[in-house]
């Protein structure tokens, strides 16, 4: 069987790139701002420079993760819940008040137009996929594309999940009355509900041999993937996280749980999500520091698995596992600050609306 | 408590260096706990002091204090050298138990007792409180086994390693709540313990030990 190396990671969050986002992350700061392009529904965490398209943040986070790497017909799987969907509102919008449609607003309706644009401007000529598995779409795309490098379907593979904010996330978010008006505490036992985020994660992911043949750094390995169903409800989790608990010990494999030294959590800062995974977390991975960032970076749903698979690869490099930024009283053990640990297996798990869940394990080359 | 000039003596070991000595320093509440209590003058010891937080906040608040500091590991002392040059600090990779130790008038160690048996833990707080100069202060932070330690080895972590085999120690060796108190009187200190968990719901309670 190959073995899957990550030999590139990239990110772009509120907080800068993966570098910015991991530095301010060991500081504790928060990227939750304002109200963001759509106000009214409580504090974003909103890039500068904004309002962007999906494409344009899941590019930055490509080019970082690629480097100077040119792999030759690298696949390309891409992860997002709304796309490019913040154009074709605005395109709507000027239609509905009696203006002309063009082009736009076809592209802006397609979920692939980001992978779309990578594979064409990166001249990525493997195959390629867009899949939308709501909050675990990053994770999924992770682990779809180390799957594809295990199998041999490619040697190299971008995995990427991103999303812009828009108004169907937002709004939507708002409807369900999910968002803090405050800030997301993930973890804490006065949390108030999530903050959205806007962001891409990307990681180049390469059969370990061929990675090595040409000399490439290796970061670290994708090791497993674990997804299930909850098969239970359109937005709340399975109360017992049966599909979270299945998820986790198919990404775990033969490994015993104990050796997981890391999770980098969900976390949301919601009643339901945070209730359920501290429970599941405790049982399952009883041995691992635990931590959220989504109380410093937002929740960045499609890119959000691929954001903190790119963080938990610096923190393995690193060899520095980062805050759950936000918690003032935790509800469960989390980290509060920083700790120097050099982990030899981490998790990064996700649950999605849907009740789609996804958990990637990564080994450290440095343990 | 100045964290941001004494996070910056480390911005020059890169970023990830600068966001860790922020992080820590912000985050952990018993830097604010020790700094209030200390000494403008004289010696400072930090017993196991990594890579020297404690005395880099030591160093902004008062130029006039001497700074010494112990750590079996020297990676994380090299950091504490290049970060406090100016201040000229002893900085020595030595075990405490067998280290000759200067005459100090605060000794802090933080986090430390639980990588060694009870045994050794009372023997290196006796030998802590005979190098504290007269009216000089010993603090000392542990876990307690009886006061939630899993939940609180899982937040300050390193010390955790050890349960997982990761680190250097035999092992960790909780001892009940009210055992390192007992420790610092049977050595004539009058000691006081602080809560500085600040609305946590881990133990973090700091013993400060009072030198007649």
């Amino acid at each position: 069987m190959r073995e899957v190396a990550i030999t590139g990671v990239g990110a772009v969050t509120a907080l800068g790139d993966l570098d910015a986002t991991f530095a301010a992350l060991l500081e504790g700061r928060s990227g939750i701002g304002g109200p963001g392009p759509f106000p009214g529904k409580g504090p974003v965490a909103a890039i500068e420079g904004g309002p962007h398209l999906t494409s344009a943040l899941a590019l930055r986070a490509a080019r970082d993760a690629l480097g100077d790497s040119q792999p030759p017909r690298m696949g390309v799987v891409g992860g997002s819940t709304s796309g490019d969907m913040i154009v074709g509102e605005q395109e709507y919008e000027a239609w509905f008040r009696g203006g002309p449609t063009g082009p736009r607003f076809l592209w802006s309706q397609l979920c692939d137009r980001p992978a779309e644009i990578l594979a064409r401007t990166l001249g990525a000529t493997g195959p390629r996929l867009t899949l939308s598995t709501a909050c675990a779409s990053g994770a999924s795309a992770v682990g779809v594309g180390a799957d594809w490098v295990r199998s041999g379907r490619c040697d190299a593979v971008l995995a990427f999940g991103a999303d812009a904010l828009c108004q169907l996330t937002v709004h939507g978010f708002g409807s369900l009355q999910a968002m803090s008006p405050e800030g997301c505490r993930p973890f804490d036992l006065a949390r108030t509900g999530l903050s959205l985020g806007e962001g891409a994660g990307a990681l180049l992911l390469e059969d370990l041999q061929s990675a090595r043949r040409r000399g490439a750094t290796v970061l670290a390995l994708v090791t497993g993937y674990g997804t299930a169903a909850d098969a239970w409800h359109a937005t709340a989790p399975h109360p017992e996280g049966r599909g979270a608990r299945d998820a986790i010990r198919a990404a775990l494999g033969d490994l015993p749980p104990e050796r997981v030294g890391y999770v980098n959590a969900h976390g949301t800062g919601t009643k339901h999500n945070d209730e359920m995974e501290g429970a599941v977390l405790a049982e399952e991975l009883p041995a691992a520091a635990v931590s959220s960032i989504k109380g410093a970076i937002g929740h960045t749903l499609g890119a959000a698995g691929a954001i903190e698979l790119a963080v938990t690869v610096k923190a393995l490099v690193e060899g520095v596992l980062p805050p759950n930024v936000g918690v003032r009283d935790p509800a469960v053990p989390v980290l509060q600050e920083p700790v120097r640990r050099h982990v030899e297996h981490a998790i990064s798990v996700n649950f999605a609306f849907g009740g789609t869940n996804a958990a990637v394990r990564l080994t450290s080359v440095h343990v | 408590m100045n964290v941001e000039a004494a996070a910056a003596r480390y911005a020059p070991q890169g970023r990830v260096a600068l966001g860790f000595a922020k992080g820590k320093m912000g985050g952990d509440p018993v830097y604010a706990a020790v700094l209030a209590r200390m000494p403008a003058e004289g010696t400072l010891l930090d017993v196991g002091c990594g890579e020297g937080y404690l005395l880099a906040l030591a160093a902004e608040a008062h130029p006039g204090l001497r700074l010494v500091g112990l750590d079996h590991d020297e990676g994380r002392l090299g950091s504490a050298k290049q970060a406090l040059t100016d201040r000229a600090p002893a900085l020595t990779s030595e075990d405490a138990r067998t280290a000759t130790l200067p005459q100090a008038d605060a000794i802090a160690c933080l986090d430390v007792l639980h990588y060694q048996p009870a045994d050794q833990q009372d023997e290196l707080i006796a030998k802590l409180a005979g190098a504290l100069r007269p009216g000089g202060q010993l603090w000392i932070r542990d876990a307690a086994a009886d006061a939630g330690w899993r939940s609180t080895l899982t937040t300050w972590s390193e010390r955790f390693a050890v349960a997982v085999g990761r680190h250097r120690g035999d092992g960790v060796f909780l001892r009940p709540r009210g055992e390192l108190p007992a420790a610092m009187a049977a050595c004539g200190l009058r000691v006081e313990s602080v809560d500085c968990s600040e609305g946590t719901p881990f133990a973090n309670v700091l013993h400060v030990g009072h030198a007649p």
